[in-house]
């Protein structure tokens, strides 16, 4: 047989999900290693038969509905990741929210808010500034790239930009297709930040 | 003016002040009392993201200020800490420093050579101190570690010399902390000098060997002399002593007194009384806790089983009965809640389950939360503050409703912060607040205290749920438990602790054993009582019914009724 590794994990996916089988035979529900073996076991069944990426998925989403499952388990299994051997090779498959069972009121694991919003950057100054991208090519400036030093074809007053950054959340980007023109609010950098590394 | 409503701001960076987060499936929140993080400046790793040069990475940090790794915007749950957003950063295998990332002074350096672990949304806690482990077999090591423990310290029985010596070497790899314990058999304080000095990391009196009253007193003597812990197992057979004798034999010297609730051994029906004592602290394991429909009638063969007892001798089996009362079981809970009790560790195949003393902790927590709601559990004295820096005042009229931040603080302290101090190690484990080793769990709010989303030792990745090697990315099906890097070849000695006597350190036992992994003294463990602890110091007065072993304090009968249900259980394991 010369198993890889990898086969003989799928082996062990085989297994859990037979028993996720008979536990349903039984009229019992499954708990979240179960429910997730079955929906990777569909996967590679519907690899096996043939079938396209796109259809792999949908099988992988409807191996599991929350009647199966135990009460809650749904909110375990928030993402899904396996590899299956298509017929054009191996291709990573993703589930998200595989058993969506709708809206309940706090999901295990869950996170309450208040209601309100959060101010970013309280407190510091900002700068309305226009830029114009000047390249053929589509510019995307990050929040926290120190502005006065983006790619030369972004046109607008540098000056104003030392020390400052996008105004927009963290990990957010700006995009300027070629010749596009967009306003933007500039905050001041976090102390130490922005311009070339501060020396100690 | 950029702004982010509050639940898309948790559901991008994590929560934040104010905010409750779910443990799991059971009943208890948590509520975000700090954020260190700064509001608009969340250092991110990754495609387009501000941890790098120019924006929030430290290009200039010295080598003492740059971080070997970091947590970044991690909600850490820690004894002294509190509930805080933060970031934390690691260096040398310690937490150096908790709060923000930045370039200035006092920030946290994230240097060009700093590993960033992203975790916002997901929960830290120290890893789990287990204070009483039996460890016949290498098997259960993963066990512990899959469930969120990186400290063992062993039940006793590691004697002779000649073994422990050897179970060290067998040690040498793995990536936790170990203490083993070595049983004081005599009346001869100097019969366990020579298990201290090859050692020992404390002494073990246990009644199979004769929980006598002078053995005791010898063991703490020869405890006192070299500075380290005791732990006692009572005369369950009321053979040599009973309780007053034991209390007058510990005569106010610190003992960590092992499954206080008796039924795993001791003094019956009444090993209880020793919550009454202010020198001794109290531990409970994992079999008893919580108290279910099932936990008296389980214990009559596992009692059998672990003590060497013939269940067709009629008189084996009656010793066994009359040491299991449902009473004193169902008092247990309760005293924890109190206060009294401060410690759970597992006493894993000695009747307990290594991998369960986190899970049942939380549980615990779940079941007395809602025994304080019932008839039962009303008008009962809170238990004790934890014992931290109050900085963050309880919010009165929080619009999210009540927490239970100071329930989820001491029922945390249980297995870390407790057993930490009473072996004399808190200095390096038992908490997150800088200094400390960076024994690290994460967790998914939705697998707290379940399964850990990955165990860090020292700050490097050692255990978690792996996934397929082939996979073109990380955690593609089937996950499983199993060793990281960290405890791969050779890194498990360079980031496990050996927990000795400062004998064994003045004896020599570094050259002895030929080790690469740190040898740790233990220090401070004499002259503890209560008022020591962080969170659990209630000395409970209690009265035990000689008879029916009804547990009554002040009065009033103290008891929880068993569940037969519980949270973290069937819809997280395979059954």
């Amino acid at each position: 047989m010369r198993l890889t590794p990898t086969e003989q994990q799928r082996l062990v996916v085989f297994t859990t999900a037979e028993l996720a089988r008979r536990t349903r035979d039984r009229g019992l529900r499954l708990n979240a290693p179960e429910a997730t073996a079955l929906m990777v076991d569909a996967l590679h069944w519907a690899a096996r038969a043939g079938l396209s990426h796109p259809e792999v998925v949908d099988s992988g989403l409807s191996a599991v509905t929350p009647d199966d499952v135990l009460d809650g388990v749904a909110d375990l299994i928030t993402e899904v990741r396996a590899e299956v051997l298509l017929k054009e090779g191996t291709r990573l498959v993703v589930l998200r929210d595989p058993v969506n069972a709708g809206a309940v009121p706090v999901r295990i694991g869950g996170v309450r808010t208040p209601a309100g919003e959060i101010e970013l950057y309280a407190g510091r100054e900002r700068v309305a500034l226009r830029v114009t991208n000047t390249s053929t090519h589509v510019v995307r400036v990050s929040s926290h790239f120190p502005f006065e030093q983006v790619n030369d074809r972004l046109s607008f007053d540098r000056g104003a930009a030392v020390g400052r950054h996008l105004d927009i959340p963290a990990g957010g980007l700006v995009r300027w297709g070629p010749g596009e023109t967009l306003d933007v609010t500039l905050v001041t950098s976090q102390e130490g930040a922005g311009g070339p590394p501060s020396p100690r | 003016m950029a702004r982010l409503p509050r639940d898309e701001y948790a559901r991008r960076y994590g929560p934040t002040t104010g905010d409750h987060v779910r443990l799991a499936d059971t009943g208890l929140e948590v509520r975000v009392e700090a954020d260190d993080v700064g509001y608009g400046d969340e250092p991110l790793f990754g495609f387009g993201r501000n941890l790098r040069s120019r924006m929030l990475q430290a290009d200039r940090a010295t080598s003492e200020s740059e971080l070997d790794f970091v947590f970044l915007g991690v909600l850490l749950i820690d004894p002294l800490l509190g509930v805080r957003k933060t970031n934390v950063g690691v260096k040398d295998g310690r937490v150096a420093a908790v709060g923000r990332v930045g370039r200035g002074h006092g920030e946290l350096h994230v240097g060009p050579a700093t590993y960033p672990y992203p975790a916002h949304g997901l929960i830290a806690t120290a890893a789990g101190v287990d204070s009483h482990v039996h460890l016949p077999t290498p098997r259960l090591v993963p066990a512990a570690l899959s469930a969120g423990v990186t400290t063992l310290i062993t039940a006793g029985f590691e004697e002779p010399p000649f073994g422990m010596t050897r179970m060290l070497a067998a040690m040498e790899t793995a990536p936790v902390n170990v203490g083993l314990q070595a049983c004081a058999r005599t009346g001869d304080p100097a019969t366990s000098t020579p298990l201290l000095a090859a050692g020992a990391v404390g002494l073990k009196v246990h009644e199979d060997y004769g929980a006598y009253p002078d053995v005791l007193d010898a063991a703490l003597r020869s405890a006192d002399a070299h500075d380290v812990a005791v732990c006692l197992h009572t005369d369950g057979l009321n053979e040599s002593c009973e309780i007053d004798d034991t209390v007058a034999a510990v005569a106010g010297r610190t003992v960590h007194a092992y499954h206080v609730e008796g039924s795993a051994g001791g003094h019956a029906p009444d090993n209880l009384l020793l919550v009454a004592q202010p020198s001794v602290i109290c531990s409970s394991t994992t079999s008893t806790l919580p108290f279910t429909t099932g936990t008296a009638a389980e214990h009559r063969d596992m009692i059998l089983a672990v003590h060497g007892g013939d269940p067709h001798a009629p008189e084996d089996v009656a010793a066994v009965d009359e040491r299991i009362h449902p009473a004193t079981m169902a008092a247990e809970g309760p005293l924890h809640e109190l206060g009294a009790i401060a410690i759970i560790n597992s006493d894993s195949q000695g009747v307990g389950r290594m991998g369960e003393t986190i899970r049942r902790t939380w549980q615990l927590c779940d079941v007395m939360k809602r025994w304080r709601a019932s008839d039962a559990g009303r008008g009962w004295p809170p238990g004790p503050a934890p014992d931290r820096p109050r900085d963050v005042p309880t919010v009165y009229g929080d619009p999210l409703g009540p927490d239970d931040n100071e329930r989820v603080l001491r029922y945390l302290a249980k297995y870390t912060l407790e057993p930490a101090i009473v072996h004399g190690i808190s200095h390096e484990v038992g908490s997150l607040a800088p200094g400390r080793l960076a024994d690290v769990v994460l967790w998914r709010p939705s697998h707290f205290g379940a399964k850990p989303d990955m165990v860090y030792k020292c700050g490097f990745e050692a255990w978690g749920p792996l996934g397929e090697g082939n996979a073109a990315v990380e955690r593609s099906e089937p996950t499983a438990y199993g060793p990281h890097w960290g405890a791969t070849g050779g890194a498990g000695a360079l980031l496990g602790t050996t927990f000795v006597s400062q004998l064994a350190l003045d004896e020599g036992i570094a050259a002895r054993l030929g080790t690469r992994r740190r040898l740790v003294a233990v220090r401070g463990t004499r002259g503890l009582d209560r008022g020591a602890m962080h969170a659990h110091r209630t000395v409970a007065p209690i009265e035990i019914d000689p008879v029916d072993a009804t547990v009554r304090l002040g009065g009033r009968v103290l008891a929880v009724d068993p569940v037969d249900e519980l949270p973290l259980n069937r819809r997280y394991f395979l059954a």
